[in-house]
């Protein structure tokens, strides 16, 4: 990650940071936190960062917590915990200290300490030693460091000491009383030790708020629930990084509903047996990653071809190939849309946020049945495996895209002939499914007449590839595809999709506040794309800037190749596998348009 | 009491077969087998009695994998090697339907050959039709994976250097629970045998030896009958040795069930976990949505 | 190559071997309409023209059978095991020839002629039944008539062997 600009002031929202092997329970800390946080009405966002082992590697977790919802990913750290400075190495480049922020070290660990750290002004900071390991051996209880941390971390940010308790037993209660009680009493250890501590300058105070129940979940999380809503009913798929968790979600509910999770040899057989639950009149899902896309492009094709509707979840990674398989990227975009042989219409729409990652899902499944399309869902990593609060209605009517749609069938009579592929004012022609009299219809990935039947006929090429294009007019013409953000007056559009949504528009909040008013256009629908939309708003701006979280600008390429005239635009991209920031888009304009 | 008029009788009868005959007329080549693999399926789902919108028939790509627009049942011509997994996600959404998947040796052994153990090991209650013609017709006369070794192909003009797969061995080796052998020049008898695979509980396999008689010439059909042999009657359908030592004897080509093995279906086993889940409450928005409640 | 047969001849009535020879007739007719199909999907036309008059006869055999299966027994269901019953009198597949001469033709419908034949003979040895008995040698002896037909259109040929032409036609098509 580039090294972050210092902004003036603390930061809006106060952000931890833990850090540990995987053996001291860093994650499980994070999580404890979070649902305090989230029980004390609170917002947080939580991510989490692992070395290459399977387990017991470096972890650590960035814990965002602030009174307003949060948008864009952690930057600068208030408070960081590192419980073993010898797996520190991989974080020391991603981790940016606020001034003035407070680093803490369990006392039996501070000889391993960086000698060199600083801050992001580049300040000397000395880490401050926790008897932590020393308490925990005293409670006779080795592995409860986390519990400590816990209680430590709730204690300086003077969380309700109620909190933490309830959610300790909810959690470990089932693992006997003893040992709920023996952790309990280490929070409250952990508590004492912040009292003898002072908060760091320039927090803002996190008083609880009365506010309604709060969700903790993921973005994955958030899918499978979106999945379940639309009435998925078949999934098959591969496990993958960062995808497994919608996966394993659907064999825990599918066969309770009646359905069932397939876990198919490889990503070719996942998306050919959805195409089988489909033709079969099944709602159908899988989720996958970059590696399991590539695999799938073939028959996404097909689908395109034989107009049958299936959902593809892409949680993509860092590419290319096997990449970076725990760190995140947009780099799908280019398959998503491009990939496939011939002129292959496909519907891609992508979430911004843990939430949206429903609503796109639900939509998916909309998009699908209704005009008989694959739709590929792209979410990434850092949607995928971060958690977030949202309010226990987030879901809810009024709140979320919840449309659910059946699929349309023909009116078929037995003797009647009936025609799968008709050509008519419609695109979308009604599709029979077996077992209905009177339906039965033969096709292929050969180019079909209306009955469904191969043919060399260049006109009905033509005609079957119109009938294709007109279904993703259609699209359009029923919703935006995107959402634009900010102020009216604004002279500055921030172009973004996706998880990079969340840095643009704190980004653009920062420019706004500093005189130079900026708006943010999320792009919902990538394929296809809202050009015509799109290119009245790019008109209305003085700048414009394209940010994305690919190497080689992929969504600006995407945007050009539709038409759209970027050649001025400020290209903000690049790899990595962390994401945008707010610093680093705001950076950027400021250089480009001072 | 039928009351139906007598002519009409006569006439829904000797059209039995016809029932299942779509509009399209073959493209395969005079002389093919495939056109008696054809009349045997439309024999065999007439004995059967199952009404053509209870039926799919699922293909891969190639020559015989046309085979499913010939008939007026659902249908789906696929993507090459891809007729199994297609297949799978039809007959576990739906397993109300009887489906059938039909590929070449190419789709089977070569491109899909992949499907072939995991349709095995979830016994699948499908057929499974492969065509094995011992070349590729459809893209002019290539290779194989059971063209014989040393042969002359547009792809080895210097005779094939590699082993030809033994499609039996395979299917048994996989734990295919039903694993049979045709020929297609006996129309009458692959049509019992196609008969017995669409009822059998489970996967069942038939190795159809189809002769390509454009690439490898009518002489194709003279080598299997004089290589065909009828299995033995008295073999034991259920001995998995006896049944390899028929699939791999170097000089007959045995016609007839190898091997039957009554085994749990998937539709059986996912049945069970469904109803176990099911009782655990498992699948309900709301609850799952509880779980998220910080 | 076909397998035995698996009818039981003796028990045979004359409802069943007029219902067995409607099907040997509709079987042979629907054989060589895929024939007329598969030639006329290529071209060779002489050789499909043929084999469109062969549809013909066998057409009318079916009917005339159909007829008398009617007067005599009406709708009365039928006991003959009808979509297995194949190739009698029909040609096998492997015997159609993408560019078949008109000669190779009449050598198929020949060839076929001469097993429906043979069949009948042969059932005629375990048939008891005498109007069943009756019927079969009445389809027997046709048989011999068709051959006779078919034999006399061979001799208006000029004699043969014919040169073979194969040679001159287009390589197959890739797909």
């Amino acid at each position: 990650m580039k090294q972050a600009v210092t902004i003036g002031q603390g930061a809006s929202c106060p952000c931890v940071f833990l850090m540990g092997s995987g053996g001291d329970g860093v994650v499980t800390a994070g999580d404890l936190l979070a649902r305090a946080v989230a029980n004390a009405g609170l917002h947080c966002q939580m991510v989490k960062s692992f070395g290459p082992q399977i387990r017991g590697g470096e972890s650590g977790v960035w814990l965002q917590i602030s009174p307003q919802p949060i948008q864009g990913p952690a930057e600068q750290v208030q408070i960081a915990v590192v419980l073993s400075w010898r797996s520190f190495g991989p974080f020391a480049r991603q981790l940016s200290l606020a001034p003035g922020a407070l680093v803490f070290q369990d006392e039996q660990d501070a000889a391993l300490a960086p000698p060199d750290l600083r801050d992001a002004g580049g300040q000397p900071v000395t880490p401050r030693s926790l008897p932590l390991q020393k308490l925990a051996d005293e409670l006779e209880a080795p592995r409860s460091r986390n519990i400590l941390l816990v209680g430590f971390i709730a204690g300086l940010l003077q969380l309700p000491a109620a909190l933490i308790p309830e959610v300790l037993q909810r959690k470990f209660g089932k693992r006997g009383a003893e040992v709920a009680a023996t952790l309990i009493k280490a929070f409250h250890r952990g508590r004492e030790l912040a009292d003898a501590q002072a908060r760091p300058a320039g927090l803002p105070a996190l008083a609880p708020v009365e506010a309604e129940a709060r969700l903790l979940l993921s973005g994955n999380d958030a899918a499978s629930l979106g999945a379940l809503h639309a009435g998925v009913e078949f999934f098959a798929g591969y496990p993958i990084t960062p995808a497994s968790e919608i996966m394993t979600a659907m064999a825990e509910h599918l066969p309770g509903r009646g359905g069932m999770m397939i876990q198919a040899e490889d990503e070719i057989s996942a998306i050919c047996m959805l195409l089988g639950a489909s033709f079969g009149g099944k709602k159908a899902l899988t989720s996958t990653s970059g590696p399991g896309l590539s695999l799938m492009v073939e028959a996404l094709g097909f689908a395109t071809q034989i107009e049958l509707p299936c959902v593809i979840i892409d949680v993509q990674r860092g590419g290319p190939s096997t990449g970076m398989p725990t760190k995140t990227e947009q780099s799908d975009l280019q398959l998503a849309v491009y990939g496939a042989h011939g002129d292959a219409p496909r519907v891609v729409i992508a979430p911004e946020n843990v939430r949206t990652c429903f609503d796109a899902t639900v939509k998916a499944f909309y998009l699908a049945e209704k005009y008989q399309t694959p739709v590929i869902v792209l979410s990434d990593q850092q949607l995928g495996h971060r958690e977030e609060t949202l309010p226990a209605t987030a879901f809810d009517e009024g709140h979320a895209f919840r449309t659910v749609i059946a699929r349309r069938l023909p009116d078929v009579k037995p003797g009647e002939p009936y025609k799968r592929f008709a050509l008519g004012d419609d695109p979308v022609s009604p599709m029979a499914i077996p077992g209905m009299e009177g339906g039965t219809y033969r096709t292929s990935g050969i180019i079909h007449d209306e009955a469904g039947n191969p043919t060399v006929s260049t006109d009905l090429h033509r005609r079957m590839s119109e009938k294709l294009q007109r279904k993703m007019t259609l699209i359009l013409a029923e919703m935006p595809g995107y959402r634009l953000e900010g102020p009216a007056h604004a002279d500055t559009l921030l172009l973004t999709w996706g998880s990079t949504a969340g840095a643009a528009c704190d980004a653009a909040a920062r420019r706004t506040a500093e005189g130079r008013p900026t708006a943010v256009l999320i792009v919902e629908l990538l394929y296809p794309l809202p050009t015509e939309a799109l290119r009245e708003h790019v008109a209305r701006y003085r700048h414009v800037a394209v940010a994305e979280l690919t190497f080689s600008g992929q969504f600006l390429r995407w945007l050009r190749a539709n038409g759209l005239a970027l050649e001025q635009a400020l290209a903000i991209h690049r790899g990595g596998g962390d994401p945008l920031t707010t610093s680093e888009i705001l950076q950027r304009m400021r250089e480009a348009w001072t | 009491m039928d009351v139906t008029p007598p002519a009409e009788v006569v006439e829904r009868r000797i059209n039995a077969r016809q029932a299942y005959r779509s509009d399209l007329k073959p493209v395969w080549c005079p002389g093919c087998g495939d056109y008696s693999v054809l009349t045997a399926l439309f024999a065999a789902l007439a004995e059967l009695q199952i009404p053509p919108h209870q039926i799919a028939l699922i293909s891969g790509i190639g020559c015989s994998s046309r085979l499913p627009g010939y008939a007026a049942t659902y249908g789906l011509n696929t993507i090459h090697g891809r007729p199994i997994p297609v297949a799978t996600g039809l007959k576990s959404a739906r397993p109300d339907l009887t489906v059938i998947a039909m590929a070449g040796d190419g789709d089977a052994l070569s491109i899909g050959g992949g499907h072939f153990p995991h349709a095995a090991r979830r016994n699948i209650g499908m057929a499974y039709f492969v065509m094995d013609n011992n070349v590729y017709g459809l893209t002019k006369g290539q290779t194989s994976p059971t063209t014989p070794t040393g042969e002359q192909t547009a792809t080895s003009l210097y005779g094939w250097p590699e082993d030809p797969a033994n499609p039996l061995g395979l299917a048994l080796a996989y734990g295919v629970s039903f694993v049979a052998q045709g020929v297609a020049g006996d129309v009458k008898g692959l049509a019992r045998l196609m008969v017995e695979a669409i009822q059998w509980p489970g996967f069942a396999f038939i190795e159809i030896l189809s002769p390509c008689v454009t690439w490898r010439g009518k002489e194709q059909y003279d080598v299997i009958r004089d290589r065909a042999r009828p299995i033995p009657p008295e073999h034991d359908v259920t001995d998995l040795a006896a049944a390899f030592r028929y699939a791999h004897d170097p000089e007959h080509l045995y016609v007839g069930v190898h091997y039957r093995q009554r085994k749990p279906t998937f539709q059986e086993r996912v049945t069970a976990l469904q109803q176990k889940a099911a009782a655990k409450g498992a699948g309900n928005f709301d609850r799952y949505l509880a779980k998220f409640r910080a | 190559m076909s397998t035995s047969h698996t009818i039981d001849f003796a028990a045979l009535t004359l409802q069943d071997a007029l219902d067995l020879g409607i099907l040997i007739e509709e079987d042979a007719r629907e054989r060589y309409g895929e024939f007329v199909d598969q030639l006329e999907a290529h071209y060779t036309e002489e050789a499909a023209a043929f084999f469109r008059n062969m549809v013909r006869n066998e057409g009318k055999h079916r009917d005339w059978l159909t007829k008398r299966r009617t007067s005599l027994f009406g709708a009365a269901p039928s006991r003959v095991d009808a979509s297995m019953l194949v190739e009698i009198e029909a040609p096998e597949f492997s015997e159609a020839d993408i560019f078949m001469t008109l000669r190779q033709a009449l050598d198929v419908a020949l060839k076929a002629e001469v097993r429906a034949y043979r069949f009948f003979a042969d059932a005629l040895k375990h048939v008891r039944d005498p109007q069943v008995r009756e019927l079969f040698t009445e389809l027997r002896d046709e048989e011999v008539e068709h051959q006779q037909m078919v034999q006399r259109e061979i001799d208006k040929l000029p004699p043969g062997p014919e040169p073979d032409t194969r040679g001159q036609a287009d390589e197959p098509v890739g797909h």
